[in-house]
């Protein structure tokens, strides 16, 4: 007996054994859950999840060797989506509180994030106590804001901190209540102001762990530690909080396009912006102004007139003025009939690719001195060059004039979204102060010299991006451009329409097995008074199914029946709407079996066939061909309905229509292609059902 | 004495409102020809119904060839094997063509090959002078074609008896003939029938007995000459003096 217990005690560790060996290897995969809509802490750029948690989650796990997976889901959802293990970790800009330590453990935290209040030196405020009746100043939108709103009075909101400390200094406010970091910068520049010593809020961030999680728990805290004491975390941390310049730029390589990028990425680099380049299409410009992160949009690509109201912010920021200079005696006088004119510009100078653009092939000069030169030796007939070193070189040489009209603007478009107000002004003053001092000059006259003196090609006109001239067809035109050719977008209705269809072709198959199946179930309840119970249970279904919406259905299905189950979307799509379906088939096919008249029951029993015989052979084959109209209509009907897969994030025809209108900001070709897919599947369909009434008909 | 093909003892079948057949018992033998005559709602149609289990009877015993007519699923559709059944209304299976009306039930019963079934088929064709219809539809037939057709159905299964339920009732006038005829040619090559009809000079002619019901009992059971010329009973006189 001992020795009995002695090998199952063995069995049971060894079984033991291998679980946990299981455990391990499940472990290595770290879910982290965050809602991606707290910048910069969190936010989606270019599809992907990015911010400070998801750069510090990221670096922890691939230390500790995790392979980690992102989930993006509501705020409200992350915290439980912890709890019952469904990710491992939550990042998302939690503050740490009571009640939520209650259902998760927090590792150490961050980020302290505190809202200071801002006095002068010798002011009566000493606590919040002291707030009721104040004026006090905050910044719109923040976590002060929101504080004081809700626990002491209305505030006034500023734009930016620098604004609300400026009204404290004139003496229009009594207290600015601001974010804890900037506020230390802004005390130590105005003198006579200082930082009560108690934080009005503060908020600790930090990561929610499982309870049972200890282990998990413990090597973050361990990773945090050292990334704190190696600075790295402040880093991470600045690294984000720096403001951003997203630069817009021509997607065709260019000279031009290094032009651009070297000049926005000095004057960047100097006002302390990082850069970040993207493709120039309209729908990027609108997009990096929507993100809520410390960020503003320099656009090269020309914008419309008619698109600047999609711009949020719209701002045209003149770098340089480009003039034209020829000999006093010249003929010219204005820009008009310059064509065969010999013109001069710099090498890489936005002057030469527009002259090179619009008007002819320019000659090239290394500086705008050289130019000067040829045009005094009449090698050429005019120079095109900036403005400011156009002043100064002709203060030298007295024979030479500046046409009044200025030549071409080097004009960038700036856009922001509304948050960003404050910092696209200051980029824009930094802009001016680098005219002024005449660092943007050195900085252009620089940008001139990266041009490698390759000719440039011709071909570029071509691939320029489409524009409309203001008619009317080229308007349509370029609205097809945008909407199916450009960036292929037309892929967007080509998959959807795949998905579409293979949805429906597979529901319509399992809505005909069940409709069939409960049919039958319930004629024959009807016809024989069997099945009674099975009966009830369709009767169920049948009421259930058609008594409510097919999206809340759907929806159902995938969250709370697959809700804890990772499973295929086409496959919830296709179960929900095969459901669905398969309710109305029911009750199609059961008419058409109630339809038959019951002679033709009686002549194939009075003939010894089965029941199930008689159904099979003889009633089954008449209903259906009845019932084929009405079931064409249904599946018609299905195919349309499945244009609400979109609702569990299954991009089918419908979603991909939406996605390009969300792209292009243009309702009209999106919505008329996508009615016109539908259109033509549901004409094809009906000729198909046609055309099989019209081969089942032959026998009558 | 010849073989029993149904024997029924006090068959009783009540629906919500009425009794339609109350208390009837009769034999039927082999190769006998029986017609059933009465005014409309005597119950004859039901009575008829009852014998092969389209209605089930609400009491009483159905004995076909001596044993009882149980509803087991099973036996039944083996009993309706043996019964053979003209409907009024002739019942054809529209879907499918007349050689594949006639072959479906010997085929799917096992009583027959597939060619066995389909050689019949042919041959009870031919002998009506309906085979060139053989591929046709039945929409494509006059009433008393398909009624010819619904007959040779009955027939390729070789049942023991044949039921006629009104198989004239339907038909216009002049198609009444060549039923009538081939039911003639039937009951004389001796098959056992039981005749629900109207066709009360038809029912002189071919039947071995006359069964008259009225309010679901059998009123007079006798030979032709019996009851529908000589009958004593005044409801009977009075229902023949009325239809002759």
């Amino acid at each position: 007996m001992k020795r009995f217990l002695l090998l199952m005690a063995a069995l049971s560790l060894c079984f033991f054994c291998g679980c946990k060996q299981e455990e391990v290897k499940k472990e290595k995969k770290l879910i982290m859950v965050t809602n991606a809509t707290f910048p910069p802490y969190e936010y989606v750029d270019k599809g992907k999840i990015d911010g400070i948690d998801p750069e510090i989650v990221r670096r922890i796990a691939q230390r500790l060797g995790y392979e980690l997976e992102i989930q993006d889901m509501a705020f409200d959802a992350i915290i439980a989506a912890v709890q019952s293990g469904k990710a491992q970790i939550a990042a998302s800009g939690i503050t740490v509180t009571e009640d939520r330590k209650q259902k998760i453990t927090f590792t150490d935290s961050y980020v302290i994030a505190a809202q200071v209040m801002i006095v002068p030196e010798n002011s009566p405020i000493k606590s919040e106590k002291d707030l009721k009746g104040k004026r006090i100043g905050v910044q719109h939108g923040t976590t002060g804001d929101t504080y004081v709103k809700e626990n002491i009075q209305e505030p006034e909101r500023f734009q930016n901190g620098p604004d609300a400390v400026s009204a404290l200094v004139k003496g229009k406010l009594d207290v600015v209540v601001i974010d804890g970091e900037p506020a230390e910068a802004y005390v130590s520049k105005n003198p006579g102001l200082k930082i009560l010593p108690k934080p009005l809020v503060q908020e600790e961030y930090a990561f929610a762990i499982g309870k049972e999680n200890q282990k998990l728990l413990n090597e973050f805290n361990a990773e945090l530690r050292k990334m704190k004491e190696s600075g790295e975390l402040a880093n991470i941390i600045n690294a984000y909080r720096q403001p951003r310049v997203v630069l817009v730029l021509p997607e065709k390589d260019s000279a031009e396009k290094k032009y651009i990028d070297t000049v926005i990425s000095r004057v960047a680099e100097k006002l302390n912006f990082r850069v970040e380049i993207q493709d120039g299409t309209l729908e990027n410009i609108t997009n990096a102004a929507k993100i809520e992160r410390k960020q503003i949009v320099v656009s090269a690509i020309p914008i419309r007139e008619d698109e600047k109201k999609l711009v949020p912010n719209y701002q045209v920021l003149t770098v340089a003025e480009y003039v034209a200079v020829v000999p006093e005696d010249s003929k010219i006088k204005d820009f008009a009939g310059l064509h065969g004119k010999k013109i001069g510009t710099l090498k890489g100078s936005f002057a030469e690719h527009y002259v090179e653009k619009h008007i002819v092939p320019p000659q090239n000069y290394k500086n705008a001195a050289e130019a000067i030169d040829a045009l005094v030796s009449g090698k050429i007939d005019l120079a095109v060059i900036e403005k400011n070193s156009a002043l100064k070189l002709l203060e030298k040489n007295q024979k030479l004039l500046i046409l009044p009209e200025t030549f071409a603007r080097e004009d960038y478009v700036l856009a922001c979204g509304n948050d960003n107000q404050a910092l696209l002004k200051e980029f824009v003053d930094g802009v001016m102060t680098l005219q002024k001092n005449g660092d943007l000059s050195k900085i252009l006259a620089e940008a001139d010299q990266v041009y490698k003196p390759t000719k440039l090609v011709t071909e570029e006109k071509t691939d320029a991006p489409m524009v409309s001239d203001g008619s009317f067809w080229s308007g349509i035109k370029l609205s097809f451009y945008n909407n199916f050719i450009k960036d292929q977008r037309y892929v967007y209705l080509v998959k959807g329409f795949f998905v579409t269809i293979e949805i429906t072709v597979l529901a319509v198959l399992m809505g005909i097995v069940i409709g069939f199946l409960v049919a039958v179930v319930r004629s024959t309840a009807d016809m024989t008074g069997k099945w009674k119970l099975l009966d009830a249970l369709c009767r169920v279904y049948l009421t259930v199914i058609r008594g409510t919406p097919v999206v809340v259905q759907l929806l159902i299905i995938y969250f709370v029946i697959f809700g804890s189950v990772d499973v295929d979307k086409v496959l919830v799509a296709v179960i929900a709407f095969g459901i669905n379906s398969g309710a109305y088939v029911a009750e199609i096919i059961r008419g058409g079996i109630m339809s038959i008249d019951k002679g033709q029951m009686e002549a194939g029993r009075s003939l010894g066939l089965s029941y199930g015989q008689t159904m099979r052979e003889i009633i089954l084959p008449q209903a259906f061909k009845n019932v084929l109209p009405s079931l064409g209509n249904e599946f018609i009907v299905l195919l349309k309905e499945t244009s609400v897969a979109g609702y569990i994030a299954l991009q089918d025809l419908t979603r991909g229509g939406d996605i390009i209108r969300s792209q292009t900001y243009d309702a009209f070709f999106p919505l008329i292609a996508v009615a016109l897919i539908y259109l033509v599947v549901v004409m094809f369909l009906s000729w198909l059902l046609g055309r099989l009434e019209k081969r089942l008909k032959r026998n009558e | 004495m010849s073989e029993m093909i149904f024997e029924i003892r006090d068959l009783v079948k009540q629906f919500p409102a009425l009794t339609a057949v109350d208390h009837v018992s009769t034999t039927i033998k082999r190769g006998e020809v029986v017609f059933v005559v009465g005014p409309s709602g005597s119950g004859k149609s039901t009575f008829l119904r009852c014998l092969n289990m389209l209605e089930p009877p609400t009491s009483g015993h159905i004995l076909f060839k001596g044993e009882d007519v149980r509803t087991n699923e099973r036996s039944l559709n083996a009993f309706r094997q043996q019964v053979g059944m003209v409907f009024q209304h002739f019942n054809l299976f529209p879907h499918l063509t007349i050689h594949k009306n006639i072959t479906l039930a010997p085929v799917r019963t096992h009583r027959l090959t597939a060619k066995e079934a389909s050689e019949k088929a042919d041959s009870l064709l031919k002998r009506i002078g309906l085979y060139d219809k053989r591929d046709a539809y039945p929409a494509q037939l006059s009433g008393g074609q398909k009624q010819r057709i619904a007959i040779i159905r009955a027939l390729a299964m070789n049942p023991d008896v044949l039921l006629f339920d009104e198989p004239t009732s339907a038909l216009d006038p002049e198609m009444v003939g060549e039923v009538l005829s081939l039911m003639k040619e039937l009951a004389q090559e001796g098959m056992t029938m039981v005749v629900v009809t109207h066709e009360i000079g038809f029912a002189a002619e071919v039947a071995n007995r006359v069964i008259f019901m009225d309010q679901g009992k059998i009123v007079v059971s006798g030979t032709p000459d019996e009851v529908i010329k000589n009958s004593e009973h005044p409801r009977v006189r009075d229902f023949f003096s009325k239809v002759l």
